[in-house]
């Protein structure tokens, strides 16, 4: 096992704790050997947040395949 | 892509697999941890650890006067002091630890300080519970070391407020050339 007294290096927090918080934040210490990764839990679980009426859900960028094509048509058409 | 449910008892039965397995022995893990309690702060020194680094990870934190915070992997209680000084003597600081001897070391500290609000509890961090939520958490210099980091950052999870702060501070190899050849190693 890669293991040293320091933990093993191959493994990254940042990668599981940037997947459950909003405002995740990271800094780094002496030439990049030393990290801090900070976050906020959401208020609502993504589990709560499927549950809400659309309404209500938070906005998110996250736009459907025939959205997206909706949206490239409408580009196309203004550009010409 | 699984049902849900069919997941959550794969992730159950993955997770108890890594904690009963021989990757995760706690025996081995108390005992290296017991042998080296006392050497902690020269450690500090020896791998040149910013001096500013702990005080900082509290800072992000965010707590105020009378929070409840856990420390996952408390050891001697290197944090203590900016930990206390962050929640006042009305707030209460969690500290969970696999290993004794550095459980000893951090009492000893409380006691010669007299802070009353420290709980330390001895216990694999994927196995304790609190019956409150908390409003922090922090990982020292702990996520790295344990092998079942999944777990316990899962079950942490669950017991952090909404809107409460999750901070790890840790070290790694630098990126690039350092992080290359570690990766290239010929071990396990």
């Amino acid at each position: 096992m890669k293991q040293t007294l320091l933990g093993n290096p191959l493994v990254r927090p940042w990668q599981y704790h940037a997947a459950l918080v909003d405002d995740f934040h990271m800094e780094d210490f002496r030439f990049s050997s030393y990290y801090i990764c900070c976050g906020t839990k959401p208020e609502l679980s993504l589990a709560d947040r499927r549950l809400l009426p659309a309404s209500r859900r938070p906005r998110t960028n996250h736009r459907s395949p025939s959205q997206r094509r909706r949206r490239k048509l409408d580009k196309l058409k203004t550009q010409a | 892509m699984l049902p849900r449910s069919l997941r959550g008892e794969i992730d159950e039965l993955s997770s108890h697999a890594v904690r009963q397995g021989t990757i995760c022995d706690h025996d081995l893990i108390r005992q290296r941890y017991n042998r080296i309690a006392a050497f902690i702060p020269f450690f500090e020194y020896a791998f040149f650890i910013p001096s500013g680094l702990r005080k900082r990870a509290v800072d992000l934190l965010k707590l105020r006067r009378g929070d409840r915070v856990l420390e996952v992997g408390c050891g001697t209680g290197r944090n203590f002091p900016f930990l206390r000084d962050a929640v006042g003597p009305e707030g209460h600081v969690y500290g969970v630890d696999l290993s004794e001897g550095m459980l000893g070391r951090a009492r000893k500290l409380c006691h010669r300080r007299q802070w009353t609000n420290f709980v330390l509890i001895e216990a694999d961090a994927a196995d304790y519970a609190s019956r409150k939520l908390f409003d922090g958490v922090l990982f020292s210099f702990s996520y790295n070391v344990m092998p079942h980091h999944c777990s316990v950052l899962r079950q942490v999870w669950r017991q952090l407020r909404p809107g409460g702060r999750l901070v790890i501070v840790d070290a790694r190899l630098p990126q690039g050339f350092w992080e290359n050849c570690f990766d290239h190693l010929p071990l396990g």
